[in-house]
């Protein structure tokens, strides 16, 4: 009873709202209508699209066909799992969500994606690092397609002033999936009539590359192992350079290169030699082969030393490789003049850190002082670092560098990073995994006011829970604490750990010293 | 300005019959009402018909053309009313709005105009807003069809289908004397394809010779004994009238299949998707010829028993295939089957999900399963065929790439490899949105005083609930944020605040909020989000929108609203003046003057601003005029990635990347070009003294002489300068 075995050809695209998922959509239904295709397109449109995850939906249909059986076929308004053909990605995770839903399967479909992120704010507003991991999804998603193209179309297509739509267009052509020529595909974007060139622009350079196959090799990953500079470019630095190549194994050389440089760049190079003195004794103590805990003692320390006060900040903001970064970011054009105004909002803190240790000290202690001084700090300031007298305020602060080690600010980071030296050392020998957890809390250091306040106080958390700790708690225990101090601000997940460590801490110990037949104590109440 | 315009799109409305007219199912519902000889028209906007309301403002000319009255009705409410003119005229009227969220707005004058009954036909085309992409309750509008007694279209979602149903509608309409809905899918309203146009009608009768020359019936006004009347003749004279015109113009249709002894019965709406489902299943082909017969109901109310019993009479077992729930025909089904004593085994929700969105997926699961309980043999040998056919289909497809890696099943790689990296993708504000900074105020004032019990409304503004400013605990609906937050309005230590959008405060909130705080003596904060638009439904322009427009009146100023219903404490704060939003919050929750704190909250939406400016902009850049474009900047050098600045905003423009810093693993804040220069980086970064990475950039297009001559010498300063740090820099490396 069946008229007809030809099929349409159902094609889903997976994009963000606002993405121009419909612009495209458009353009494929042009296309195959110009090709006397019958072509039908759905959407959900509405504010539940604002910057949301979407799916546009089309389905075309050979008009010959159509003429020969005499009545128009019944298309679909969705698409199903394991029946389409192509699915166009305007966003990797998009992409990822449209596998995880099953819209790409191995014996049918062709996966055009782009591989550019757009983060949520899931991802965006951990504490550190919350992003998901892109290689993982690519991986993924070019197993259980059919075929899979997959580039970044977003750069390209910024390359080339267009926006993803063409680069995804181009791509599509590219593929050669559909029964078209890359002349009616043309059509169909000049037929749109806006941006026309650069919207061809990238089309023509997306089809290239997805004729070529189209495959990005995936982001390598991340290594702590950095490569040592070929040579030094002072005598100083060689000097301080043959030491590190002498006295520490070539595990770690590569990282402590890297922070001496940026504590050179800090401060000098006497301060680039009390980051070397203190890894020295470091090193000697630690049995490991590959010396990861001297690793990631370097890393920290450096990153710790380097602690940013209002002299660092102003440092930064007034080098001339800045003033390049900011016109290459806004895309500036050469004629065109760029003026950055910095919002700063320095508090009574900031000034005192900058003062001599005592004085400093004493202006915080001192309640009236500081009600005084306060009246000057209460308001945000910007300044306009590219005129002369802003600029002038900046260059001024970042000269002090001179008296740095005078500080208040330095005196009070400077004991810390001891307290934090003499922690790890003390475990070094006895319990390596606990003295990598040490180390490796110091990652909560961070940043400015608030942000490092709490930072710091979470790391004392960690410290002092710790040091409470009768077991023997190794480097995944202190990992476990100190993530969860990075996933929310309010501290929730934060005092659930900490909770949960004592306690399990507690009941390890009431199991060692009880006879070691059963766990049957796991879950009950620690305290009895 | 509404968000898209159709402008272009509506020269289509002119065609002529026997044109053909590809176009998107809200532009063919619009040119079927004028060929229907439509006398009026109103409706509110709200996905997915919002678009219906565009294109009739944008065909303004062409409606006036035709003698046509169009409103943008202030509610749903008022829309339904407005059909209070085919009571008494017969004047063919239509309304438009999102279901069930306008329908339940509307039911008070729905219900009075089905209880008088209409002379003249009446539409009510409702989008419903059921399923993927909803942002509203999930309900059903046919509930609203059966307590009402209006009839309910559910046409197969094709155009040329669709387009008739709107004629056929009105048909109905005056053979019954009764009010019809015709619903639409969300994918239907949006659904792009083509039909043949006929030519437009003007009104037999237009709204202008009725106004000339009244008629009254007072029997048609639901006031004792009337209204008991009015019942009596919806029973006895208008169903059975409806009843006989569906069955006399076939509007429900029978499909043969070779499977006789069993069917599927669904709503009109359902059809393709179950086709599709069928055809992947190797049951039916592209062109709709189906194994398993198919009873379609094109109209959901009233049912048509002698057909259900006709349908069902030779059948062992019939598939009712209904969305949503509860499932009101399947229950009529199985009464009308029990009272002829058909032993027809019925299947329905015992099959199929009892509620959510029909799908292809569901769908297909469905009948797999429904064939195989009632009859197994007709899947055998199929599994064959349907390779086959995908084989067929693959001729067309090219070889590029074939992935070295095994090939897993998809489910493991999901399993697996997905899994926890797919992180949900909620809409949300967009960049450069005037609102969310009202909410960053809100959560430094909460971080400053404790937690506040926040009652929200309808809008994009309810965005706030989801991370990352977490604020809000309720929305009861269009324009009742503080009729949802009343019952608060007791003494306490921390007041509560609630929300309303400007388009909620003109549909429903003066009146049941405002008004009600006022009058029980409220001592909360409301916030009025006033963006001159009613921005979340796509930009359509209210009483309070800033532009003048032509035929409708605008520049109502809500502060004067609010103050004429008696509020004494008023504010009007910029919404992307964090500092001062978060003192005046300060000063509505502790200010010692009786009566509700309203704060209105005022700005541009950011895409019709954009939409309005962006081609301005480009036009003076190109023609050399001096130009200042503002966007922010993040040092990656000083930023911490602590992304402090990400939970006070959420802008979609303000990301992260790599950090520079090979020592640091944290991602670094920075703003993508897609920055609109809103500030809210920069309020932030001061109000809630964040860290001192942001910058604002000015970008000064087409420079002056002037301004070169400055920035020359500012250049020689800096640059004599900078070059002493280069030089230090030179002397200090490693």
């Amino acid at each position: 009873m069946f008229e007809s075995r030809e099929q349409p050809v159902k094609i889903a695209i997976s994009a963000m709202g606002g993405q121009g998922g419909g612009v495209l959509a458009s353009w494929i239904r042009d296309l195959a209508e110009a090709q006397g295709y019958l072509a039908q397109s759905t959407s959900v449109p509405g504010v539940a699209q604002r910057t949301g995850a979407t799916v546009y939906y089309l389905e075309i249909f050979p008009g010959a066909e159509t003429e020969r059986v005499g009545r128009k076929p019944v298309l679909g308004m969705t698409p199903i799992i394991g029946d389409v053909d192509i699915l166009i990605a305007a966003e990797l995770v998009e992409a990822g969500r449209a596998v995880q839903k099953g819209l790409v399967t191995p014996d049918k479909t062709t996966l055009i994606t782009t591989t550019h992120r757009a983060y949520t704010v899931a991802e965006k507003q951990h504490l550190g690092d919350g992003l998901s991991d892109s290689t993982k999804i690519l991986d993924g998603i070019r197993q259980v397609a059919k075929r899979c193209v997959a580039f970044d179309m977003e750069k390209l297509a910024n390359e080339h002033d267009s926006v993803i739509s063409s680069a995804l267009f181009g791509a599509l052509a590219g593929a050669e999936v559909l029964p078209f020529g890359k002349a009616d595909y043309e059509q169909a974007i000049r037929a749109g009539g806006v941006a026309v060139e650069t919207n061809l622009a990238a089309f023509n350079a997306a089809y290239h590359l997805a004729g070529q196959g189209g495959l990005e090799p995936a982001v390598p990953e991340k290594s702590d192992r950095l490569s040592v500079p070929e040579a030094a470019r002072t005598r100083t630095g060689k000097m301080l350079l043959d030491r590190v190549l002498t006295e520490f194994p070539p595990s770690c050389q590569g990282m402590i290169c890297e922070g001496m440089a940026q504590l050179i760049d800090y401060q000098d190079f006497r301060y680039a030699e009390l980051y070397l003195e203190r890894l020295r004794s470091l090193v000697a103590q630690e049995a490991s082969e590959d010396h990861e805990l001297t690793r990631e003692v370097a890393r920290y320390l450096a990153l710790w030393m380097a602690f940013p006060d209002t002299i660092r900040v102003a440092d930064q903001k007034t080098r001339s490789s800045r003033f390049q970064k900011i016109r290459a970011e806004v895309r500036a054009m050469d004629e065109q003049l760029v003026y950055p105004v910095e919002y700063m909002h320095p508090r009574i803190e900031e000034f005192c850190d900058l003062l001599p240790r005592r004085l400093g000290a004493f202006v915080l202690r001192s309640k009236r002082l500081r009600r005084f001084l306060s009246v000057f700090f209460t308001k945000g300031r910007k300044i306009k670092t590219a005129t002369i007298s802003g600029y002038c305020l900046l260059y001024l602060i970042a000269s002090l560098r001179f008296m740095r080690r005078a500080s208040y600010r330095y005196a009070v980071e400077n004991s810390a990073i001891e307290v934090w030296l003499e922690r790890i050392h003390s475990q070094a020998g006895k319990n390596p995994s606990l003295a990598l957890g040490l180390a490796e809390t110091a990652c909560l250091i961070k940043g400015y006011g608030a942000t490092r306040d709490r930072g710091r106080q979470r790391y004392e958390a960690i410290m002092a829970a710790l040091a409470e700790s009768r077991t023997r708690p190794t480097r995944e225990d202190v990992r476990r604490l100190w993530e969860a101090a990075l996933v929310g601000e309010e501290g929730r997940e934060f005092a659930l750990a900490l909770a949960e460590f004592s306690s399990d801490a507690s009941l390890k110990d009431s199991l060692e010293d009880s006879s070691e037949d059963s766990l049957e104590g796991k879950g009950a109440d620690p305290r009895v | 300005m509404a968000e898209r315009s159709f402008k272009k799109e509506v020269e289509a409305l002119r065609r002529g019959a026997g044109e053909e007219l590809r176009c998107e199912g809200i532009l063919g519902v619009t040119k079927a009402l004028l060929q229907s000889g439509v006398a009026y028209v109103g409706g509110y906007q709200g996905a997915p018909i919002s678009h219906l309301m565009d294109v009739l403002g944008d065909a303004q000319d062409i409606l006036e053309e035709l003698d046509v009255h169009f409103e943008s009705s202030g509610s749903e409410a008022t829309a339904a009313a407005m059909l209070a003119a085919s009571v008494n005229y017969p004047l063919r009227g239509a309304v438009t709005w999102k279901s069930t969220a306008g329908t339940n707005v509307a039911s008070d004058a729905l219900a009075n105009l089905a209880s008088s009954g209409v002379t003249g036909g009446a539409l009510v085309i409702v989008g419903e807003d059921y399923g993927e992409g909803s942002s509203i309750m999930q309900e059903r509008s046919h509930a609203f069809a059966m307590k009402s007694q209006i009839w309910l279209l559910d046409p197969r979602p094709n155009l040329p289908m669709i387009t008739d149903m709107v004629e056929t509608g009105f048909d109905l309409s005056e053979a019954s004397n009764t009010p019809v809905m015709l619903e639409l899918r969300i994918r239907a309203c949006h659904l792009h394809g083509s039909f043949v146009a006929k030519d437009n009608r003007r009104p037999k009768m237009t709204v202008r010779q009725a106004k000339a020359s009244p008629t009254r019936d007072t029997s048609r006004v639901v006031l004792p004994p009337f209204n008991f009347l009015h019942e009596k003749e919806k029973i006895e004279a208008r169903l059975p009238a409806a009843i006989q015109f569906i069955k006399e113009r076939q509007l429900n249709e029978f499909f043969d299949g070779d499977v006789g002894d069993i069917g599927l019965i669904m709503q009109g709406g359902l059809y393709n998707t179950v086709i599709r489902a069928l055809n992947v299943l190797g049951l039916a082909d592209s062109f709709g010829n189906c194994r398993l017969p198919i009873y379609v109901m094109n109209v959901t109310y009233p049912y048509i028993d002698e057909e259900i019993l006709r349908f069902c009479a030779d059948k062992k077992a019939v598939l009712m295939i209904e969305e949503g729930q509860p499932e009101y025909i399947e229950q009529a089904i199985s009464h009308i089957l029990r009272r002829a004593e058909l032993p027809t085994k019925l299947y329905g929700k015992d099959i199929l999900p009892i509620y959510g969105e029909y799908q292809g997926d569901v769908i297909k699961t469905a009948m797999e399963k429904f064939i195989v309980t009632v009859a197994p043999s007709v899947l055998e040998g199929l599994s064959q065929s349907a390779a086959q056919k995908k084989t067929s289909g693959e001729t067309q497809v090219l070889n590029i790439y074939e992935p070295a890696v095994e090939t897993k099943s998809v489910e493991s790689i999901a399993v697996t490899l997905l899994e926890g990296e797919i992180p949900p993708r909620p809409a949300g504000f967009c960049v450069g949105c005037p609102e969310r900074p009202i909410f960053s105020a809100v959560k430094q004032v909460q971080q400053a005083i404790g937690d506040i019990h926040m009652s929200c409304d309808i809008g994009c503004h309810l965005f706030s609930i989801l991370p990352p400013f977490d604020l809000g605990n309720t929305t009861m609906g269009y324009g009742l944020g503080a009729a949802g937050g009343s019952a608060f309005n007791v003494p306490s230590e921390r007041r509560n605040i609630s929300v309303m959008g400007d388009g909620g405060f003109w549909h429903n909130g003066l009146t049941s909020s405002i008004s009600n705080a006022v009058f029980n003596q409220s001592d909360d904060v409301v916030m009025i989000v006033d963006n001159n638009y009613s921005a979340a439904t796509g930009g359509q322009d209210i009483m309070s929108s800033r532009v003048e427009l032509d035929n409708r009146s605008t520049q109502h100023s809500i502060e004067k609203a609010v103050k004429g219903v008696g509020v004494t404490w008023v504010r009007q704060v910029d919404t992307y003046d964090v500092a001062t939003m978060k003192k005046t919050l300060h000063e509505a929750m502790t200010s010692p003057q009786p009566g509700p704190k309203v704060i209105i909250a005022q700005n541009e939406c950011m895409l019709n601003k954009q939409r309005r400016e962006k081609p301005l902009v480009r036009d003076k850049i190109k023609s050399g005029k001096r130009l200042v474009r503002e966007r922010f900047f993040v040092d990656a050098d000083t930023c911490t990635g602590d992304h402090a600045c990400i939970r006070l905003s959420g802008c979609p423009s303000l990301t992260v990347k790599e950090n520079p810093n090979p020592l640091k693993s944290d991602p670094v804040a920075w703003v993508d070009n897609e920055c609109v220069g809103c500030g809210l980086c920069g309020e932030n970064a001061h109000t809630a003294v964040l860290c001192p990475s942001f910058a604002r950039t000015d970008i000064i297009f087409n420079p002056t002489r002037r301004d070169r001559f400055i920035g020359g010498i500012r250049q020689a300063v800096i640059g004599f300068l900078q070059n002493r740090i280069d030089r230090r820099l030179e002397k200090y490396a490693l």
